[in-house]
């Protein structure tokens, strides 16, 4: 199993829709998929309400009380981190997962929040002595926009492994509501849409071989 | 029909299992390359006559991610134009990255070229190619061959009756930029004894030399498009019950030697990795030991046959391996060391050449008639468990562990012996103690499976560390002779140089050896003080 966490202390950076998204991703590639939930707010466990019965299944966790462990024949376990979360809780969660994915958006509110919540991580036992890969995504970027420079150059300098980025659509947020994501849907415009993602999941995927160092 | 069901293939380069005790019904393949005309010559004088021959022209390309992330975990996929139509085919190959997975097939047919993963429902085969998106695989090599198949029917004066497909390849592998011809026969045994197989392919060869050809033509591809070179590989451990017969553990013992051996046949002709030499002349060595052995048990003739044969192949690898030692381990460090000294470097060039001709030897050696006669014959006798012949069954009944305990015991008095009053061997003698130990090591890892491994370990260990010591007191007389013959066949103006750049590394050593000899006592005197495995409690006896 590659349990797989999405982090950053931030609200609204779009971990819901990216842990949605990876769940949905793995569920349509034929792997048994987890998705746990830490936030109050339920978001991950509502989006899953939603989901038709037609699409991919995935088991939902409902970790907002008490972590448990994934069923043993999981093969993919997403877990999205709740938005203001402790250092305690974030030690726990950091020990769970194989690989770390921290969204990051275009704005620069964002960025000196997340460089505070990286600070945090590199504290961390397993990260301090490169033993858990973990990653930066940009989210909701829109490509060529000066904002985009920027944040690319905020993650050169944060020396955390970049792993592409994804572009702000409104589809995100339409699927959303019908318990789907982009990985649901089998028409041209979600297949390119899809290749944005595959720079984030070739670094998952390649952490159940030789360990991925940042 | 080849690509129409799921099955489980054992060919003749091994993969890291297949040792022949699964319970599936394991195919047994062999293939054999040679010149395009040779080919055609075997097929038509010797393959011809009666049966039907059927012709076909297949093309198939191969995907990959961009990291080939499906080659590092042992899968390749391919989509295959037959004429009729497209079949998707994920292969588990059993080798690579997948160490012991489980070899397997999975074939569908498809509308167009485009891979379709979804198809495949075998949950553990998803998992373990884990997530891919269809737009991450892409086209990475094609290959193209027009394929003649006829099936023959071995049988007649004591041989065993078989029924073999018998497939000559002709093609070509592409990427975008390169290609490289294709031109191989493959036997699949259909129905029969697996050693029906390697006596006919022993038959054909005799009338028409050819190859041993143990690398896939996916591996073939791979190698092209993304210039990968073929490396050595180690022996895999060998794991016998501790109530093993004879008759079963020989099968193994000489089977596992076989792979060690064959698994780096193409790595020898590659000669990037001197692990390949290497390490088909420790499987080689490996193999002597065993025959050695088990000599009680084999016929005289066997036992000469498959000693004169190992014994000259480990001579023809003989001089690229001791010229990898020499330039990697003795001559490069004084060169680290004297960066600038104009005989040192006249040396290396002289040493590279020799390097060169030593791999041109062992080249040539693995493309003769003998060496691939050596390889059929080998494993037609292996498969057919040749010592039943000239040994009782109630004999080849016994357990293993019975002879196990009485030659390891015979092989450590012998070391024991060798090695007294250590401190005043002569060169000549710690030569004679370090050949015994070699014998012993051998003998410890075949059966150390037998016995419990918290008692083998620590003796095999010390055992280890004292070879490795011995080793380089070795390498060096190894050098000094190889050197010996460089300079004599040097030409009059470059002798000069190369024999002082020949004294400065030999006399370096000889200082460094002064330094390794109280710590080969010291591994020495740990040996002796290791208890003996065998005498001890046996693992559920």
């Amino acid at each position: 199993m590659i349990s797989v966490l999405v982090a950053n202390p931030k609200g609204g950076c779009g971990k819901t829709t990216i842990a949605t998204h990876l769940a949905a991703a793995f569920a349509n590639g034929g792997l048994r998929t987890a998705l746990a939930d830490t936030d109050r707010q339920r978001s991950c466990l509502g989006w899953l309400d939603a989901r038709p019965d037609s699409a991919a299944p995935i088991v939902g966790l409902d970790w907002v009380k008490q972590m448990s462990d994934a069923p043993k024949d999981v093969a993919r376990l997403v877990i999205d981190s709740a938005g203001s979360s402790r250092i305690k809780q974030i030690r726990e969660l950091v020990r769970r997962a194989d690989v770390i994915v921290v969204p990051v958006l275009p704005s620069a509110f964002d960025q000196s929040s997340t460089e505070m919540f990286l600070a945090k991580l590199r504290e961390l036992k397993p990260i301090r002595r490169n033993r858990k890969p973990f990653a930066l995504v940009r989210n909701r970027v829109r490509r060529g926009s000066r904002a985009a420079a920027r944040l690319d150059s905020f993650i050169q300098d944060t020396s955390a492994r970049d792993v592409g980025w994804l572009t702000d659509r409104s589809i995100y947020n339409e699927v959303a509501w019908q318990g789907l994501s982009i990985f649901d849907l089998r028409n041209r415009q979600a297949a390119d849409m899809q290749s944005d993602w595959i720079p984030l999941i070739r670094y998952i995927e390649n952490a159940d071989g030789q360990p991925l160092l940042n | 029909m080849r690509g129409s069901r799921d099955k489980l293939v054992r060919s003749l380069a091994p993969g890291a299992s297949g040792d022949g005790t699964t319970a599936y019904n394991l195919e047994i393949e062999l293939k054999l390359g040679g010149r395009p005309e040779t080919l055609d010559t075997a097929w038509q004088a010797h393959l011809g006559g009666r049966g039907r021959v059927t012709e076909k022209h297949l093309v198939s390309t191969y995907f990959d991610t961009s990291d080939l992330r499906l080659q590092r975990k042992g899968f390749t996929l391919r989509i295959r134009q037959n004429g009729k139509g497209l079949v998707q085919t994920l292969k588990a190959d059993g080798g690579g990255a997948a160490g012991l997975m489980a070899r397997g097939e999975w074939s569908v047919p498809v509308p167009s070229l485009t891979p379709d993963l979804s198809k495949i429902d075998d949950a553990e085969v998803l998992e373990r190619l884990g997530l891919i998106l269809p737009s991450e695989l892409a086209p990475v090599f094609t290959t193209d061959v027009t394929r003649r198949i006829k099936t023959v029917t071995t049988s007649g004066r004591g041989k065993p009756r078989a029924r073999i497909e018998v497939a000559l390849d002709r093609g070509e592998i592409r990427t975008d930029d390169s290609s490289e011809p294709i031109s191989e026969i493959e036997f699949e045994l259909l129905e029969g004894a697996p050693q029906a197989l390697y006596a006919y392919a022993a038959a054909l060869h005799a009338k028409t030399p050819l190859q041993i050809e143990t690398v896939s033509k996916a591996t073939r591809g791979y190698a092209l498009a993304a210039a990968q070179r073929h490396g050595g590989s180690r022996a895999n451990g060998l794991d016998l019950a501790p109530d093993v017969t004879l008759d079963v553990a020989m099968g193994r013992v000489f089977k596992a030697c076989g792979q060690h051996w064959l698994a780096n046949h193409a790595a020898v002709l590659d000669g990037s990795d001197p692990e390949g030499v290497h390490q088909m002349r420790v499987a080689l060595r490996r193999l002597r030991s065993a025959l050695s052995l088990f000599k009680g048990v084999l016929s005289p003739d066997d036992a000469t046959w498959l000693q004169t044969e190992a014994k000259a192949l480990i001579g023809d690898l003989g001089a690229a391996r001791d010229w990898d030692v020499f330039s990697d381990e003795l001559l490069q460090p004084v060169i680290d060391a004297r960066p600038d000294d104009s005989d040192l470097g006249a040396l290396r060039d002289a040493v590279e050449d020799a390097r060169r001709s030593g791999y041109d030897r062992a080249r040539a050696a693995l493309q003769s008639p003998r060496y691939t006669a050596f390889v059929l014959e080998f494993n037609a006798w292996l498969e057919g468990s040749g010592w039943r012949n000239h040994q009782s069954a109630a004999e080849l009944e016994r357990p293993l562990i019975d002879l196990a305990d009485r030659l390891l015991q015979k092989r450590h008095k012998t070391a024991m012996k060798l090695g007294r009053r250590f401190k005043h061997l002569s060169d000549e003698a710690l030569h004679e103690l370090r050949i015994a130990l070699k014998k012993l090591r051998y003998a410890a890892e075949f059966f150390a499976s037998l016995y419990a491994k918290k008692r083998s370990k620590p003796y095999i260990r010390a055992l280890r560390q004292l070879q490795d010591d011995l080793g380089h007191l070795n390498d060096v007389a190894v050098a000094e002779v190889r050197l010996r013959g460089l300079t004599d066949a040097g030409s009059s103006n470059s002798l000069g140089t190369l024999t002082t750049g020949a004294g400065l590394v030999l006399g370096w050593y000889a200082q460094a050896l002064e330094a390794v000899r109280p710590r080969i006592a010291d591994d020495w005197h740990r040996f002796v003080d290791t208890k003996p495995f065998w005498q001890q409690h046996r693992q559920g006896a």
